[in-house]
């Protein structure tokens, strides 16, 4: 799956338009350096020998040098963790206001608390991320001057560090809290409605050891697969997100890539995406079938 | 034949007027949803009638009335070109709809046919297509419409083609499934027996089955998109200027942040109501036309 993946985006890249020995070639658009550029960087070879050589690399752990002759490997593996802490922090925001928002909101179904907490996901559901991003820029940064308007810095600095990244992170999670405190609502609703519910409660357990032990367990089967399946809109949350708070993460690498038309660094960027995209899918089966019994005993 | 056709048809007529009408009165009993409709019947007449309603046409500049506060003359004030907020927010509704509903569109038209050939022939075609649409998955939605807007270029019509293709393997994965579950109803060897072909198995029996999954899944698709037409623009891969849209009007008013805020506000607001209106429609048709969910 991942060598389509692979094919598609080369193919993919090759497809933008402008022709990039001339862009390499800067203001000298004499044909020699044209061909040497084109030479140095098999421009001149057909499509398959670019994909082979490509491929052949980066099973070999090279994706090759970009148009300022950086490695590729290098820079994403300076970008990558980056956005990878951005990533943890907004699943912490998210985990942590959504799952007991849509606890409680199952639990009081129909009371003014579940009204509001599924209003309040409805409305985190339609905001574009980049929108309450600037929003956020606003009050905190340009009105309040609580929080830095934007930037990172090194994990080193630590409270800086979150200084730069809690505003991002939330802003990603809420929307991330939005779909799983629907998703949790709905599961738990089920599964309160469940006989093995109506069991425990008839033997006379408390309703925390109902809600908690019995139903709250049986509901993450399900959250956490739409966790996983959120995977997609987190990478586009971030990738704006990162444009917009100026973090020199993997998302804005990811745009400027493709506004500079770099075909090796799009290439490499991409890969890395679709790589992710199937670890995380089988990182979910994983836990899947941890916390689903039914599933291991097959 | 014709007479066992019409007395085949006579009731299913009434049948499904009723069912109309049941589901109707279902609607109707839930005011989010009645509320989600009437302020996209909003957005779409805005967005028709944009040229009429808009107090100044596409492009004007007052180069008298910069970056100024809302007054008679510009109710919402105006940029820092000039322009007129209000008049640019009217014909933003206008290109927001237009990508929303035409990528949306174009993703079933296209989508919808291969699924369901995917789902009603499984085997070798099914494999090849579902391999395929797991490959297109594995991309996020939004770095597959950046890549597809920088290969075609930015405009109004390539985003909305990107935004669509974009769609496509989410649909097909419905469609695929949908399709896989309705041909096992008993209707369809009983189809088989009366003997239908694959094509009025397919469109006479499968697809109409499947219209309530696909309008649902449509009215959540077309907020997708909206809200992509509006990070496409902010990155500057979208609508181009003289030419507007909420996500190209946010990208214009990220240089004003500190002097005028309000530049940001507007635009966002009117897509947060838009998407909300399409999420909450599409919630309550979900609820009314598929009993499985309603809750």
């Amino acid at each position: 799956m991942l060598v389509l993946a692979s094919m598609v985006v080369f193919a993919g890249v090759r497809a933008i338009p402008g022709n990039p020995a001339i862009a390499l070639g800067a203001e000298n658009r004499d044909p020699a350096v044209i061909a040497a550029v084109k030479a140095k960087y098999l421009l001149d070879k057909p499509l398959p020998v670019q994909y082979g050589h490509w491929i052949w690399l980066a099973l070999h752990g090279d994706l090759g040098v970009d148009q300022r002759d950086l490695a590729v490997g290098h820079t994403i593996a300076q970008r990558l963790p980056i956005s990878l802490e951005l990533t943890l922090l907004s699943m912490i925001v998210a985990v942590v206001v959504g799952i007991p928002a849509g606890v409680i909101a199952a639990v009081r179904r129909g009371k003014p608390s579940d009204y509001a907490a599924t209003g309040v996901a409805l409305v985190g559901l339609s905001v574009p991320h980049f929108w309450l991003g600037l929003i956020v820029i606003i009050w905190f940064a340009v009105d309040l001057h609580w929080l830095p308007a934007g930037g990172y810095t090194t994990i080193h600095h630590p409270l800086a560090n979150l200084q730069h990244l809690i505003l991002p992170a939330v802003v990603i999670g809420a929307g991330l809290a939005a779909v799983l405190m629907r998703q949790m609502r709905s599961s738990m609703l089920d599964s309160l409605g469940s006989d093995y519910v109506r069991t425990a409660r008839a033997k006379g357990l408390s309703e925390w050891s109902v809600v908690c032990k019995h139903a709250f367990r049986n509901s993450l089967i399900t959250v956490t697969t739409v966790l996983g399946l959120q995977l997609g809109a987190l990478i586009s949350g971030i990738v704006t997100i990162e444009v917009v708070f100026g973090i020199p993460g993997f998302g804005s690498l990811t745009i400027d890539s493709i506004m500079q038309r770099d075909y090796t660094l799009i290439q490499g960027v991409v890969l890395v995406v679709a790589a992710g995209y199937v670890i995380v899918n089988l990182l979910v089966d994983v836990v899947y079938s941890l916390l689903n019994p039914r599933i291991r005993a097959i | 034949m014709s007479i066992v056709a019409q007395e085949v048809d006579a009731p299913r007529v009434a049948d499904s007027r009723r069912r109309l009408r049941v589901l109707g009165k279902r609607f109707l009993r839930r005011p989010m949803a009645v509320a989600g409709l009437v302020v996209v019947l909003g957005f779409v007449v805005v967005a028709i009638f944009a040229p009429l309603l808009a107090p100044y046409p596409v492009g004007y500049t007052d180069f008298n009335a910069i970056l100024v506060h809302s007054s008679s003359k510009h109710l919402l004030g105006t940029d820092d070109l000039g322009h007129d907020e209000l008049s640019r927010l009217i014909f933003g509704a206008r290109a927001s709809m237009q990508v929303g509903v035409l990528a949306t569109l174009l993703a079933m038209v296209v989508a919808v046919p291969i699924g369901m050939l995917a789902g009603y022939y499984r085997g070798w075609v099914d494999h090849v297509i579902a391999r395929l649409t797991d490959v297109l998955l594995a991309f996020p939605f939004l770095i597959l419409a950046v890549g597809l807007a920088a290969i075609l270029g930015p405009s109004l019509l390539n985003v909305t083609l990107a935004l669509g293709i974009g769609s496509i393997p989410g649909f097909i994965r419905i469609a695929r499934g949908e399709t896989l579950a309705l041909r096992e109803a008993d209707y369809v060897p009983a189809a088989v027996l009366n003997g239908a072909n694959d094509a009025t198995i397919i469109f006479r029996h499968i697809l109409p089955n499947m219209t309530n999954t696909l309008i649902v899944q449509a009215t959540l698709t077309i907020p997708g998109a909206i809200l992509g037409e509006a990070i496409l623009s902010f990155l500057g891969l979208g609508v181009q200027p003289p030419n507007t849209s909420w996500g190209t009007m946010l990208s214009s008013a990220e240089p004003f942040l500190t002097q005028a805020q309000r530049l940001s506000v507007y635009p966002g607001l009117a897509i947060i109501l838009a998407v909300l209106a399409f999420n909450v429609l599409g919630d309550g048709l979900r609820d009314v036309l598929d009993p499985r969910t309603t809750r």
